[in-house]
């Protein structure tokens, strides 16, 4: 198989199709990670900073699968999308509104692993303020795979995307329960 | 051989506890699950000292040098 | 509200029946002194860190007579644990906790070791020094009315003014 090859077959969409699915696993892993640790779960078994290293880790790795899902994306040339497409929301020509959810995802979290690299250097508020983007972006990658993905109308697509949804609003819901039993205050 | 301090900025401490699990030679949690910091960190324990300040969830550790002693 | 030249004999400024009486010295952040401890105390920095004190707010409160110093110094955290702004944990949670472990000691003879122990866990761990003022206040009262502490656990109190807390 030859360069041209690749740019030309089906490689690249199926590889699209397929970081598209593990990326939304990714982040809901970290999202759920990320939950876990402000309702701080712990026991002798699974110490708070495994949460903390396990979110961070998870999270980078998922940056990485969203450059590789953005980039067989804009080179594959099946369908028409531009590298500014992927950064600026609404601006493609093909699907550019669901194409756009998924922009603004990548936009938003980008400004997430950025505050999170220099966290150390920023005042806990302002990287808060962002942090909490990340949800957002989450429900935006969701509606992004759901109403734009090649496979969220088969059996086992909508069935990842359910348990997806499932998971995190099992986690926000049991992180409010947990703090609604202590004194502690939210943050 | 100057020791560094450990300070916890008390309105920011929201009781994580990961500085007491990344150093449980100088920090313990006391009954509320708030950081007891007890004594300077030594230079073996440096390195882990400034982990546990970065790891910190709301940033609320702070690693002070103490200034030098007049001779 | 009086203005008094530091050096001006405590004896000058209470009178004869407050000299009799538990002093707390410096406000509700203060010391408590025992009455032993007011003769010859004059009202100047020295005497009074001499005496294990400080004149903190500058207010002198006089234990009123039948009054028990364990019931006042309850009833006093019991107000300051309301007045914690709630910013730091080691307040919002060790200054009720306080309150609680005192009305334990004063009115159902609990240990005194754990109203120690809280003392420690709430000082120099705030931005403020409320709780350092509440703990010295606590601590002040173990050290100066050893006895009473000791009656009280035996369910032994020899003020009559009990309605403080009713």
């Amino acid at each position: 198989m030859t360069g041209a090859d690749i740019l030309n077959g089906p490689a690249l969409w199926f590889a699209n199709r397929g970081t598209g699915f593990v990326l939304l696993v990714l982040l809901t892993v970290s999202t759920m990670l990320g939950v876990l640790s402000t309702a701080r779960v712990t026991s002798r078994l699974w110490p708070r900073m495994l949460t903390q290293g396990l979110h961070r880790n998870v999270s980078l790795l998922a940056v990485t699968f969203l450059a590789a899902h953005i980039t067989t994306a804009v080179v594959d040339t099946f369908v028409d999308i531009r590298w500014w497409n992927a950064f600026v929301p609404f601006t493609g020509a093909y699907k550019p509104l669901w194409l756009g959810f998924g922009s603004f995802a990548l936009d938003l979290l980008l400004a997430v692993t950025v505050t999170s690299l220099l966290r150390h250097r920023m005042s806990h508020k302002p990287w808060r303020a962002v942090h909490v983007m990340a949800y957002a972006a989450w429900g935006m990658g969701l509606v992004h795979g759901v109403k734009m993905g090649t496979d969220a109308a088969t059996v086992w697509g909508s069935a990842l995307n359910y348990s997806c949804i499932a998971a995190v609003s099992v986690s926000v819901l049991a992180r409010f329960g947990l703090l609604a039993h202590s004194r502690l205050v939210t943050t | 051989m100057s020791e560094h301090l450990l300070r916890v900025d008390w309105p920011a401490c929201k009781a994580h506890g990961v500085c007491a699990e990344l150093l449980p030679e100088v920090i313990s949690l006391d009954e509320w699950g708030y950081p007891i910091v007890h004594e300077p960190v030594k230079s073996d324990v440096l390195t882990l000292a400034k982990t546990a300040v970065k790891a910190c969830p709301t940033l609320a550790l702070r690693l002070t040098e103490p200034p030098p002693r007049p001779a | 509200m009086r203005e008094v030249a530091f050096g001006t004999p405590l004896a000058d400024v209470l009178s004869g029946a407050e000299m009799a009486q538990p002093l707390l010295l410096g406000g509700y952040h203060g010391t408590w002194l025992r009455p032993s401890q007011l003769k010859g105390l004059a009202v100047s920095r020295k005497d009074i860190a001499a005496a294990g004190a400080s004149i903190g707010a500058g207010v002198l409160l006089p234990l009123a007579e039948g009054w028990c110093p364990l019931v006042r110094t309850a009833a006093l955290v019991d107000y300051l644990a309301g007045q914690s702004a709630g910013r730091c944990g080691p307040c919002r949670n060790g200054l009720p906790a306080m309150a609680e472990a005192l009305r334990d000691l004063v009115h159902r003879g609990g240990p005194a070791g754990r109203v120690e122990e809280l003392c420690g866990l709430v000082t120099r761990r705030g931005a403020c020094a409320h709780p350092d003022g509440t703990a010295r206040l606590v601590a002040s009262m173990l050290a100066r009315f050893p006895d009473e502490v000791d009656s009280h656990a035996l369910g032994i109190c020899r003020g009559n003014r009990r309605e403080v807390f009713a």
